[in-house]
């Protein structure tokens, strides 16, 4: 067994991690003054990060009992003192010029710019990454190479976003292309992430030989998941986009879940909890499962986002006697984030069932600027037996210039819904009907909202009513948001 | 029963109920598909050093029987963290010199034996509450190797959590 590094107490730091884990915030912070390695692993963990945010965040209820330091008079202290690692966020993508490279891919990160170097053999790959000091900046500086790789062997990018942790996630497929690894780095030193304990992440595409693929990489908490998209040759093949999902528990390495869908959307909105919506051919599965747990997952909840029905899925795991009648999830960043929910009972026909909102991470910027918003217990979400905390009915609709979206009850009927903030679009509901209305045109419509080309603010998806029938009448609108 | 051997290769041959209060025996041995009647050699030889692997196994043998906590329960998993209430005898277990807590730390660590990784955890954690940075070192052997002004700066950052 490895013996521990020397100065840290005799213990290596992931069983550190664990004791100071136990410890009062308070505590937490006072034990950076220990020396360098204990002030490294304690702004370095996000798991401790986690564990101050949990701390300001408003969950002081459970801790309360515990400190007896009085964790109202140094919650706003110790708020200042989290944020500091807020800073390293950019508010908006940098663009920049060309890249000086003949061949290269990019990848933002939030500190700067990823960029691949092909020779001109292509049998080596250098991996720049380009810290940006400022959004302004014109020419990129080369801070340092992380790893020469076989160009042949790499796919695709990812990036992972946690600041406490700088990390630079980069993925790799094999030879023969049906597998891939994640590899990470720090973006402070380009040195491997974890690399003692566990070098890669793994991940397969079952046999099936990876033409084309995309990763996306979100860090939470615990776990680490990519979306790998196996696109044939062909694009006008049937089921040209093949996607899994793949989650692992960083600290293990282990695989948590892997789920196969033709379109996957994944939204990580709190840092213990995971919810991803997949889209699978015309319908929708919605999961949530814990992050802090490799097996108990809610049941996905399905739910059909217009056109078509969901009894062509194969999964269905519908919650008890509700169904699903719609959810926006939105997720800008893993401070913010706001997911909605309404469900309609099954065997009733009925609209504007009891709607559920939970709101994500930074509560006190929403509730600033929603008005009140309960924070709704995630355990909660284990049961459904009992409602969960808030009934809205789903009559505003609220798209701020960041996504963030909310649901405001105006009275107790139903009878109009609107996006604000989005003069040329807004939607009513009718006797059971949403209309969309677009430049003082009507059309009857279910609604949703998301991005396209990823840019924010950018596409408004508009379905028509699914129960009104006729196929010929279903269509998708697209409005710009951004003009 | 199961024969353990340890690091310096001395054999232990224990209860199949003890060997599997460590998750590690527990996984290896199902893995392997052994019975409980066949004592198998672990392979690998790298277990701890005797004498925390002594300590270890009276945990084991105390605890034996016992439920192992499921990964399922998150919020007993929290609250298990959480509380720093330790029962009666695995305080008395527990009350070794720093150099034992921490071997029998890493052998609970590498056997995945994870209440007991759970005790010594929060005993550790019990030391260090209330202790000033100096004391914490002393305790622990902690070498400063700040320089007064990174020092200076830290305690910038934490004053207001110095005292109220």
């Amino acid at each position: 067994m490895d013996r521990p590094p020397v100065g840290r107490g005799a213990l290596p730091s992931e069983l550190w991690e664990g004791i100071i884990l136990r410890l009062p915030p308070i505590e937490i912070l006072s034990m950076r003054l220990l020396n360098r390695n204990f002030c490294e692993l304690i702004d370095r963990s996000p798991l401790i990060k986690h564990h101050l945010d949990l701390f300001s965040a408003g969950l002081e209820e459970r801790t309360a009992g515990e400190d007896p330091l009085g964790i109202q008079d140094r919650r706003q202290k110790l708020e200042t003192y989290c944020s500091r690692w807020e800073r390293f966020r950019h508010p908006e993508p940098i663009l920049l010029g060309p890249p000086p490279f003949p061949n290269y891919g990019s990848a933002y990160v939030d500190k700067g710019f990823l960029m691949y170097d092909e020779d001109a053999g292509g049998e080596k790959e250098n991996i720049y990454f380009m810290r940006l000091p400022s959004p302004a900046m014109e020419v990129p500086r080369i801070e340092w190479i992380i790893r020469g790789l076989p160009t042949s062997s790499l796919y695709g990018h990812g990036r992972a976003i946690y600041p406490p942790l700088d990390l630079l996630a980069i993925t790799v497929s094999s030879e023969d292309a049906t597998s891939f690894q994640i590899q990470m780095f720090h973006m402070s030193d380009g040195k491997p992430y974890l690399n003692d304990v566990h070098p890669t992440v793994m991940g397969s595409s079952y046999g099936t030989r990876i033409q084309n693929f995309n990763v996306t990489l979100e860090l939470t908490s615990c776990r680490i998941s990519a979306t790998v998209l196996k696109r044939e040759m062909d694009p006008y093949a049937a089921k040209s986009d093949d996607m899994d999902l793949f989650v692992w528990d960083w600290r293990t390495g282990k695989m948590c879940l892997h789920f196969q869908a033709q379109i996957i959307t994944a939204h990580f909105i709190d840092q213990y909890r995971l919810v991803g919506s997949v889209r699978r051919g015309r319908g929708v599965v919605l999961m949530l499962w814990d992050t802090s747990n490799d097996r108990s997952h809610l049941p996905g909840l399905v739910f059909d986002t217009g056109p078509g029905d969901t009894t062509s899925l194969d999964l269905d795991l519908g919650v008890h006697d509700h169904e699903m009648e719609h959810a926006l999830p939105f997720c800008e960043n893993h401070s913010m984030g706001l997911v909605a929910f309404s469900f309609r009972r099954r065997e009733s026909s009925a609209m504007g069932e009891p709607t559920y909102i939970i709101p994500v991470g930074d509560l006190v910027r929403f509730t600033q600027l929603m008005g009140t918003i309960e924070r709704v217990p995630w355990q909660d979400w284990q049961r459904f037996t009992t409602p969960i905390g808030i009934r809205w009915v789903p009559s505003h609709i609220y798209i701020t210039h960041s996504q963030v979206l909310s649901v405001h009850r105006a009275n107790s009927s139903p009878r109009s819904t609107s996006i604000l903030r989005i003069h040329d679009f807004s939607l009513r509901s009718r006797r059971r009907k949403l209309l969309v209305r677009i430049h003082g045109r009507r059309y009857p419509c279910r609604f949703g909202c998301g991005r396209r080309n990823n840019v924010p603010n950018h596409g408004a998806f508009l379905w028509n009513p699914p129960r009104t029938g006729k196929a010929a009448s279903r269509k998708v609108v697209v409005v710009s948001l951004s003009t | 029963m199961v024969l353990l051997v340890t690091s310096d290769n001395k054999n232990f041959v224990v209860d199949r109920e003890v060997a599997d209060r460590s998750v590690f025996v527990k996984n290896t041995l199902e893995a392997r598909g052994l019975s409980i009647a066949t004592p198998p050699m672990l392979n690998g030889g790298c277990f701890e050093l005797t004498s925390p692997f002594l300590q270890v196994l009276e945990y084991c043998q105390h605890h034996r029987g016992e439920p192992l906590p499921t990964t399922d329960d998150a919020n007993a998993d929290e609250n298990r963290k959480r509380t720093t209430d330790i029962g009666e005898w695995d305080r008395k277990f527990i009350t070794v010199d720093h150099e034992m807590l921490f071997e029998i730390i890493l052998a609970a660590n590498y056997l995945d034996i994870k209440p007991l990784l759970d005790v010594g955890c929060k005993t550790i954690g019990n030391m260090v509450k209330g202790k000033s940075p100096e004391e914490v070192r002393k305790l622990f052997d902690i070498v400063n190797d700040f320089t007064p002004e990174e020092e200076a700066q830290i305690k910038k950052e934490n004053e207001w959590a110095e005292d109220p």
